[in-house]
């Protein structure tokens, strides 16, 4: 997909989320959608008109002069999103980042704040950055232990538990 | 002499460690070590609570700007619109010049809002009662004019996100008549959007994506101390060559303190839009590290310490979140503000204020001494990084209400932030417009019935008069500056 249609693409997302909050907001009582109307029928004109400068450049350009970048400067903006477009590593490496932080999401999840933050830091450490094992368990453990020492310990807070460590202990108890 | 004797000096000095160590922490602030801190100072005198809670108040702000500079993860909402020049001033090695400015700016800057503090104290009664819902209304709006400044580039996507951020705003209970918006049924909904993990999300783990895709190999993009340019010297010169931007952002956040329930986040933002106007022509680097887009917010945010006492010590109506909780302190220990606050305990209302005024010059004394140490930081890997500090922005969504719910918020936001940075969506009229959402929507929900029944006329107050004025000016600048600018090039050519 070229740059032009994946800009475009975000662009019709951001539409049919705004549509979908017309339309939620239209679903309200009179008083309760009274102040979100006013903003979201705005922004409903607002984004059509962008889908309008995304598909149509030569609109955009008759525009310009309300835009507060000066054009040269947009044209290097441009060509660097292009250029890293272009770079078929890149939308992988995209891909790849997003999923390593919702793999710490998810580890939190399953495993809790104390065993998922640290074990997410060793994977890290130890595959994308490739780091030596004695940098990956030091750090890992390092930043585990002054998560219990300053929260749980010093400060008494809750850590989110998960879902599998209260379930082994409840098998051993 | 009270504030600086022996042993009652430690006091602002271990208020101030304990508050910079806490703010450091995405997630946590000032607010969180003051809550904690009052069940263990109950039995104490006045004076040393007085002493460590002042502290407490000036030592949070500053350490908040230093991981908004280094590693574009706000420590506090305040804390964005340093960012928003801070860190690309550290993707060009100057993040020395940049924590130098912000050092400077934030020590001054509390220096002038205490100075107006103790010259307004016998004034402050007539001043604050002038503010009414319709003045809040209008400062609302005049920060969310900021929006028409800070989407650089394109003012109607800015227009759009913005619209975005007030409908997140909306999310949850409607205040008149209690209906539940925008909530799905869902019980982590009911109780709104936070912009703590909203800010964490779209601006530290959206970075950390950008930092991973990219490949780029260190924050400042140099691998050696040596190759970093800029100095902290250079940095707290900018507030001297910059002194009148300086005096008028500092003048912005004094006033913007001492009106009630405003908080500190627009202060430092309307400062920052007002830089990026005043800067004219000059404009151009904004956003892509202008020294004055840290010096700015940085000014206004540490100024509206010494204004945001103002009314809690006059009426004990609390200027924000933190004042809030002073107030709570003084009760506790039997100090009434008003006029036994500035009648009979006064000496004791000059050592809070003293003691934060301490308090906001050792943090940036110490922030500047440690400098160098904190300026290695973007010269390590970012593989090795980026998994900290997700880490950290993580931890920091979780802290701060105790909820998973906020951790996928912020994974959520991180994905979408990543996306509107690489589209050039601008992410700051969002979070702006989140934050002042429900102050816009309370406010404009009492003017208009205060008017349904004559109770009050908009266009006869003057206050409100000036605030529309500033309103429009602040969105018709901009856009006339540039067809200004045009038509002088055209005329040039010919």
């Amino acid at each position: 997909m070229s740059s032009a249609a994946r800009k475009t693409t975000f662009t019709v997302l951001v539409f049919f989320l705004v549509l979908a909050l017309f339309v939620l907001t239209m679903q309200l009582g009179h008083v309760a959608r009274l102040v979100p109307l006013k903003v979201v029928i705005p922004a409903l004109v607002l984004v059509l008109f962008q889908l309008l400068l995304d598909l149509m450049p030569g609109l955009a350009r008759r525009f310009a002069p309300f835009e507060q970048v000066d054009l040269p400067a947009r044209k290097d903006i441009r060509s660097s999103r292009a250029a890293s477009l272009d770079n078929r590593s890149f939308p992988q490496k995209e891909t790849l980042a997003i999923f390593w932080i919702l793999l710490a999401v998810v580890l939190i999840y399953l495993l809790g704040l104390l065993i998922g933050l640290p074990l997410y830091l060793f994977l890290y450490l130890k595959i994308p950055a490739r780091e030596s094992w004695r940098i990956s368990v030091s750090t890992s453990i390092v930043f585990g232990g002054l998560l219990f020492i300053v929260f749980r310990l010093g400060l008494d807070t809750s850590l989110h538990q998960g879902l599998v460590p209260p379930l082994f202990w409840e098998l051993i108890s | 002499m009270l504030v600086i004797s022996w042993p009652n000096i430690l006091y602002p000095i271990a208020g101030t460690l304990l508050a910079m160590m806490f703010s450091i922490l995405p997630g946590l602030s000032g607010l969180t070590l003051m809550a904690l801190a009052i069940p263990f100072t109950y039995a104490w005198e006045p004076l040393p609570v007085l002493l460590i809670f002042g502290a407490f108040v000036g030592g949070a702000t500053f350490t908040g700007s230093i991981t908004a500079i280094l590693f574009n993860i706000p420590g506090r909402n305040s804390n964005a619109a340093t960012m928003l020049d801070g860190y690309p001033l550290t993707q060009q090695g100057q993040s020395k010049t940049a924590i130098g400015c912000s050092a400077a700016a934030s020590a001054l800057g509390s220096t002038f809002g205490v100075i107006v503090l103790v010259l307004m104290i016998p004034l402050i009664r007539d001043a604050v009662l002038l503010f009414g819902p319709a003045e809040f209304l209008m400062l609302a709006v005049w920060g969310l004019m900021t929006i028409g400044v800070l989407a650089r580039g394109s003012v109607i996507k800015g227009l759009i996100t913005g619209c975005i951020g007030l409908l997140l705003a909306f999310v949850g209970f409607d205040p008149r008549t209690a209906e539940l918006r925008y909530a799905f049924d869902s019980y982590y909904l009911r109780d709104g959007v936070s912009p703590v993990p909203v800010f964490l999300g779209i601006f530290a783990l959206a970075e950390m994506i950008h930092l991973a895709a990219t490949g780029r190999h260190t924050i400042s993009g140099k691998t050696r101390v040596g190759e970093l340019s800029g100095s902290v010297w250079q940095g707290c010169r900018a507030v001297f060559d910059n002194f009148g931007l300086f005096v008028r952002s500092s003048v912005i956040g004094t006033l913007v303190g001492m009106i009630p329930g405003i908080g500190a986040t627009v202060a430092s933002f309307v400062a920052y839009g007002h830089a990026a106007q005043s800067a004219g022509k000059d404009s151009s680097k904004f956003g892509r590290g202008d020294i004055r887009g840290v010096l700015a917010p940085e000014a206004a945010n540490d100024a509206k310490d010494g204004g945001s006492l103002m009314p809690s010590l006059a009426f004990g109506i609390p200027g924000g979140a933190g004042t809030a909780l002073l107030l709570v302190v003084l009760d506790i220990h039997g100090l009434a503000p008003g006029q036994q606050m500035l009648g009979d305990d006064l000496t004791l209302a000059f050592v809070l204020i003293w003691s934060m005024f301490i308090s906001n010059w050792l943090t940036s004394l110490i922030g500047v001494a440690a400098v160098n140490p904190l300026a290695r930081l973007t010269i390590m890997r970012t593989q090795f990084l980026i998994p900290i500090i997700v880490v950290l922005a993580i931890l920091g969504a979780y802290i701060y209400e105790g909820r998973f719910g906020d951790v996928i918020l912020a994974f959520v936001f991180g994905v979408v932030g990543y996306y509107m940075r690489f589209y050039g969506w601008p992410r700051i009229p969002l979070v702006v417009a989140l934050v002042l959402g429900p102050l816009f929507e309370n406010s404009l929900h009492i003017t208009l019935k205060l008017h349904q029944l004559d109770r009050i006329d908009f266009w006869t107050r003057p206050i409100t008069l000036v605030l529309v004025t500033l309103c429009i000016f602040s969105l018709a600048l901009p856009s006339l500056q540039v067809l200004w600018s045009r038509s002088r090039v055209r005329k040039s050519d010919v």
